[in-house]
């Protein structure tokens, strides 16, 4: 794997400053909407849900609309990370079948590329989440980087899942749309509108089972309560992380040879 | 021979691929296939079948053959990019493969980028392809476009990038694929002498439909019709059978004659009985210089009738490439062949000048006019002449009347 990585380290860095680079080439602010776009959805989000709908985070007796929107943001912002992979793989070898069919490539990178871009994008987002925090309640909040330890488990597991999705989605066509439908249905199972505490006991085992739940709540609890860690269910996360991205990547390899046939 | 040791080897190659009626059947079949592995479809298409091949160091492989043959998935099995479903394949080392026009390139890039791209993807480090990058550069010659993203570029411009960028990559074995059909003449040229080169002490495969282009770059001609070898060799002789086989193909007919000039090269429909055929000089020799006159006469009895008559000929070099034809058609003259009768036919020309080497006569009849007409006789290298040119060179032509006159325009 390490060698791997190193062998491939020009060809992968090629590809991912590639993928960063081209999504916003030709456009009026070029580079510029990195930040632009979480930066005005930012704005959005408190616009919508502080003013419109004048929500309020139903634990916190004194948190303010803004607060609400600062909440739901950082629960976005993984779930967003999530989407952003999941639907790229559906579509990621199809639009490169010339690697598949014309130059010998080694498919896992494409993995890994879409991962890394959405890794990219994912640590801007942390980053306005640290100002938005900072405008919300005027303190620097330096333990929001630590999320990131929580985080780290979820990554790995996204690209377990990531491998599957890549190699299922060539073979069925019909995938990219049933994973429209899914997402969005993940999206409201994912407490990011709403607290886990307010969620019936019946359900809250559904919602816990989510593997978005933990690195959200974590963040939460770095901004709103007073853990530095969150380390609820910490280890069995990492080890199922581990055996979705092993399973994932072995299944990759063994079936990665059969693609050409579904071209 | 232990400096011709082959570069590549393919052991009984055999490429099949699985037909299925739908996308869901096809998806069953590959679950079962992934669980249990041997399993067989009913329905097969068998894209090569029982190749076996060597290819050594310092050869240029010309691949022919029909669309839909086998060329492109030969190609793709040796440079690794399918796997076989039976045999081997053995390769000693690097490859580089340029199946498709920019295959490997982004189009939101700029030329630049994709030459790093392209490097990458190929094994270079980023230092490495810096070192190369004005090299590439200079050899593309797309000027100022090397900066824009390429999907601004015209196919011959991608042919470009990607030709120089491939070749100057400096793999071992260099695969080829029609690619070079879209560019312009000039680069034709500049590619043909860095195929030259290359050609020296490299290994290089490439698939045209461009005989000429392959008997000029070929030193071997590999011939493949229906996933198979049908013939690997000399160019010359390669060249000749494909052409026949093309020809026959056009025209099924029976191939019995009693006429039989050299093995089996030429396709007949019992038109007509050649009885005898000649080329000459004044002097009756078949020695010719350049701008002697000669006669070229061909004798025969008409089985059938023919109206519409049209009697050619194709005059060919060493290479079996064409550099004479005439047929009678360009004469505008109509002709009427009656049944039973014999006939000379002469054809007087001034010859021209030709380098010296041997030559050979293609003779042919058919039926009908210059659009449309009907192959009834071919004759594959029925005669042979020789050339003697005083001039010694290499071009296929010389020039006649030369002068050339120097002015000292200012001392």
């Amino acid at each position: 794997m390490y060698n791997y990585l190193i062998k491939n380290k020009s060809l992968f860095l090629i590809l991912l400053k590639n993928e960063i680079i081209t999504k916003f080439r030709g456009s009026a602010f070029g580079l510029l909407w990195i930040l632009l776009i979480p930066f005005l959805m930012i704005l959005l989000y408190t616009f919508v849900f502080s003013i419109i709908f004048n929500a309020k985070w139903a634990i916190s007796e004194t948190g303010s609309n803004v607060e609400f929107a600062l909440f739901m943001y950082s629960g976005l912002i993984f779930y967003n990370f999530f989407s952003e992979i999941i639907s790229k793989s559906t579509t990621q070898l199809r639009s490169n079948i010339n690697y598949i069919k014309k130059i010998i490539f080694p498919l896992e990178l494409l993995v890994f590329v879409n991962v890394g871009s959405a890794l990219f994008n994912f640590l801007i987002n942390l980053l306005l989440l640290f100002l938005f925090n900072f405008y919300v309640f005027s303190e620097f909040n330096f333990n929001i980087f630590i999320s990131i330890l929580n985080f780290l488990p979820f990554v790995v597991l996204t690209i377990g899942i990531t491998f599957f999705f890549t190699i299922a989605s060539m073979v069925i066509r019909d995938l990219s749309y049933i994973v429209t439908i899914l997402l969005t249905a993940l999206m409201f199972l994912t407490p990011i509108f709403y607290s886990v505490d307010i969620v019936p006991d019946k359900f809250r085992m559904i919602i816990n089972l989510n593997p978005l739940t933990i690195p959200i709540n974590a963040v939460r609890e770095l901004i709103f309560g007073n853990k530095i860690f969150y380390s609820d269910n910490y280890e069995i996360y990492i080890l199922i992380s581990m055996i979705i991205f092993i399973s994932g990547l072995i299944f990759f390899i063994k079936t990665k040879k059969f693609l050409i046939d579904f071209q | 021979m232990t400096d011709k040791k082959n570069i590549i080897e393919l052991k009984n190659i055999s490429k099949q691929y699985d037909l299925f009626n739908n996308q869901f059947s096809k998806l069953i079949f590959y679950f079962k296939k992934f669980f249990f592995a041997n399993i067989k479809s009913s329905k097969t298409h068998i894209a090569l079948k029982d190749i076996n091949l060597s290819i050594g160091k310092n050869e240029a492989i010309g691949i022919i053959g029909k669309n839909g043959s086998g060329k492109s998935t030969l190609l793709q099995v040796i440079s690794g990019i399918i796997n076989p479903t039976e045999g081997q394949l053995l390769s000693n080392g690097k490859i580089a493969a340029l199946l498709e026009l920019g295959s490997g390139f982004n189009s939101e890039l700029t030329g630049v980028e994709n030459i790093y791209l392209y490097a990458s993807l190929y094994g270079l480090k980023n230092h490495e392809t810096k070192a190369l990058l004005n090299q590439i550069i200079d050899f593309a010659d797309i000027g100022e476009y090397i900066h824009y993203p390429i999907k601004m570029y015209s196919s011959g411009m991608i042919v470009r990038l990607a030709f120089s960028t491939i070749a100057h990559l400096n793999p071992d074995i260099l695969i080829i694929d029609e690619a070079l059909a879209v560019g312009d003449a000039i680069f034709v040229q500049k590619c043909m002498r860095f195929i030259e080169e290359f050609k020296k002490n490299k290994t290089l495969i490439f698939v045209s439909h461009d005989l000429i282009a392959i008997s000029n770059i070929s030193t071997k001609v590999l011939w493949i019709d229906q996933g198979r070898i049908k013939f690997y060799g000399k160019p010359s002789k390669g060249i000749n059978l494909y052409n026949k086989f093309i020809l026959e193909t056009k025209n099924i007919k029976n191939y019995s004659q009693d006429f039989k000039i050299n093995d089996n090269f030429n396709f007949c429909s019992d038109t007509i009985k050649l009885i005898d055929f000649s080329i000459s000089n004044k002097n009756g020799s078949k020695i010719i210089a350049p701008n002697e006159d000669v006669n070229l006469n061909f004798k025969f009895k008409s089985m059938v009738e023919i109206p519409n008559f049209i009697i050619g000929f194709n005059v060919k070099n060493v290479y079996g490439q064409k550099i004479i034809e005439d047929t009678s058609v360009n004469l505008n003259k109509k002709i009427c062949i009656k049944k039973s009768c014999s006939f000379s036919f002469s054809y007087l020309f001034k010859m021209p000048n030709l380098k010296s080497g041997k030559y050979f006569i293609d003779f042919a009849i058919s039926q009908g006019n210059i659009i449309q007409h009907d192959n009834l006789e071919w004759f594959y290298d029925l005669l042979t002449f020789e050339i003697l040119n005083k001039k010694n060179t290499d071009s296929i032509i010389t020039l006649d009347k030369l002068t050339l006159t120097m002015d000292v325009i200012n001392d």
